[in-house]
């Protein structure tokens, strides 16, 4: 038992040992092959010109708005799993009231498409 | 210690150079010679680059003109080491190039020296802040051109070292997000080029080439390009045929067809059977390329998603007095205002393999798509602009003088273009406006 436990260490450590030289050995010949082991900073490639501003830049995320609506029907899916377990009980009530929470939400879907929020094109 | 390595570095420069990567810059004029490299790269094994950083060697097609100069340089700089470059003007200098590139890239002395040089960290770097960070501006606000949204616009020129786009074509854009707002068009020059009617079924072939690349079919794109390179080329008779070159009778009596393949018939005939069997087996291998790429299912898809602001300034009420004023010549070059931009892009490229389809003019087809171009991709995203600027196989070296000074690269950036431009966007964001409530 302890002989295998033992064995089973002495393999993790070679394979460590085996990785950590095999990285150390390509790190090596790297730096005394390279004829510049530093690498090259260069501008952003820009078919041949120089970059006239920088890239850091605020730009439209279009999914926000999906990312909003698939969360309000994630949290109302939350609603539903203890809602179907009363369902029965509660009565026509229960059915009513959650159609109606739906519709609400189908509202704001509804306005958000009018408002362009999913229109991709 | 450094003696001793020496036989590694000569073993990994020697497996290294077995898969050379080169980027390829094509100067206007430089057509030929870009395909005897392509060529020449296939039977080495070397590979296209895709850009500077992926590149062991920069090699220059044909002969750049004026403006060309500063771009090789940025581009050159931008190559990490080991590094070679060469200039290729002819399809003759093709061998000794890539032969001179491949004995320089194995010289560690020559490679040594040449990074012991150079800077590696370029002169015009600055620490800048955090508004100038490396000394770059950064981007300004604009309106967007989707839902009015102000948004940065970068300015990104496209070409003309980019791979698969027209030679020396510089499209100067500024987008927005992956949304073109506003483009210009320019071209440095190459050599003047006598334009060889019996290299325009091979120039198809590189063109329908590109387009297949973009799009990601590069087993279609591998296919093209062999026949391409499979097209029997009349290259000795060029010289000495002055009577159908350029001739008006010639290239508006022929078939077409018989016309695109064998621009050389007097030779033709002279050879006998043989040349005029491998044209037809030649035709015969593009219209199963035609009938592959009309199939294909992925490509169909990859073309067909749709892509284009509807809502773009050219969309609202004015659009519809623009297509009127000129809607034949906008088809006629294959810019359909009024179609997406994929749709254009396959119906280009089938275009392309399609060899019945007459080309008489290519010089006025490519001068008149390249004044259609900026308005064009006014709301199309970079990706099918990339694709519709290589399906319109625009042949920069067709230009003449005039168009090229007109089309000359202008000091005065995009400054000037959005002081001017500023009106017009507003009464346009105005009027899109009206648009997405109405």
């Amino acid at each position: 038992m302890a002989d295998a436990a033992t064995s089973g260490w002495a393999g993790l450590l070679a394979v460590l040992v085996l990785g950590a030289v095999g990285v150390a050995g390509a790190f090596a010949v790297h730096r005394l092959t390279a004829v510049a082991p530093r690498g090259l900073t260069a501008w952003p490639w820009l078919s041949g010109w120089h970059p006239p501003e920088h890239a850091l830049s605020r730009y439209h995320a279009r999914w926000y708005p999906v990312t909003v609506v698939f969360l309000a029907f994630d949290v109302e899916m939350l609603f539903m799993y203890p809602w179907v377990l009363v369902v029965a009980d509660v009565g026509v009530s229960a059915v009513v009231e959650m159609f109606v929470f739906l519709g609400v939400l189908l509202l704001g879907v509804l306005w958000a498409r009018r408002e362009g929020a999913f229109s991709w094109q | 210690m450094a003696v001793s390595l020496r036989p590694l570095q000569r073993v990994l420069a020697r497996w290294a150079v077995r898969g050379t990567t080169v980027l390829l810059v094509e100067a206007p004029g430089g057509w030929a010679a870009r395909v005897a490299v392509e060529r020449a790269m296939a039977e080495r094994g070397w590979r296209a680059a895709s850009s500077p950083a992926d590149a062991d060697a920069l090699v220059v097609c044909g002969t750049p003109g004026d403006g060309w100069g500063e771009v090789l340089e940025r581009t050159w700089a931008q190559l990490p080491g080991p590094r070679a470059r060469a200039s290729v003007a002819a399809p003759s200098e093709v061998p000794g190039a890539l032969e001179g590139l491949a004995a320089s890239l194995l010289d560690d002395d020559v490679q040594r020296v040449d990074a012991a040089a150079r800077d590696l960290v370029p002169a015009d770097v600055e620490p800048g802040d955090d508004m100038h960070p490396a000394g770059l501006e950064l981007a300004g606000g604009e309106d967007d051109l989707r839902d009015g949204l102000e948004m940065d616009v970068l300015r990104v020129p496209l070409g003309p070292v980019l791979p698969d786009w027209p030679a020396g074509l510089v499209l100067r854009t500024v987008l927005s997000g992956d949304v073109v707002v506003r483009a210009r068009v320019e071209v440095l020059p190459g050599a003047p080029q006598r334009q060889d009617p019996a290299d325009d079924v091979a120039r198809r072939l590189d063109a329908a080439a590109q387009v297949l690349r973009l799009a990601g079919a590069d087993d279609l794109a591998a296919r093209a390009v062999r026949l391409r390179d499979a097209v029997p080329a009349p290259r000795t008779s060029s010289t000495d045929r002055p009577e159908d070159a350029p001739s008006p009778r010639t290239s508006s009596t022929h078939r077409p067809q018989r016309g695109a393949l064998s621009g050389t018939s007097s030779t033709d005939r002279r050879e006998g059977g043989a040349g005029a069997a491998q044209r037809r087996r030649s035709a015969g291998d593009v219209r199963e390329l035609r009938g592959r790429v009309e199939r294909s299912r992925v490509l169909a898809w990859a073309l067909r998603e749709a892509d284009v602001v509807t809502s773009s300034p050219t969309s609202g009420a004015e659009s519809d007095a623009a297509p009127a004023s000129a809607p034949d010549d906008l088809r006629d070059v294959g810019l359909d205002a009024r179609r997406r931009t994929r749709d254009d892009v396959r119906t280009l490229l089938l275009g392309l393999l399609d060899l019945d389809a007459r080309d008489d003019d290519p010089g006025r087809r490519i001068r008149a798509a390249l004044d259609a171009l900026p308005e064009r991709l006014v709301g199309v995203d970079v990706v099918s602009a990339r694709l519709l600027v290589a399906a319109l196989d625009l042949r920069t070296d067709t230009l003449d003088a005039d168009d090229l000074a007109a089309l000359a690269p202008r000091e005065d950036d995009s400054d000037d273009d959005s002081s001017d431009d500023d009106s017009d966007d507003g009464s346009d964001q105005h009027m899109h406006h009206g648009h997405a409530h109405g």
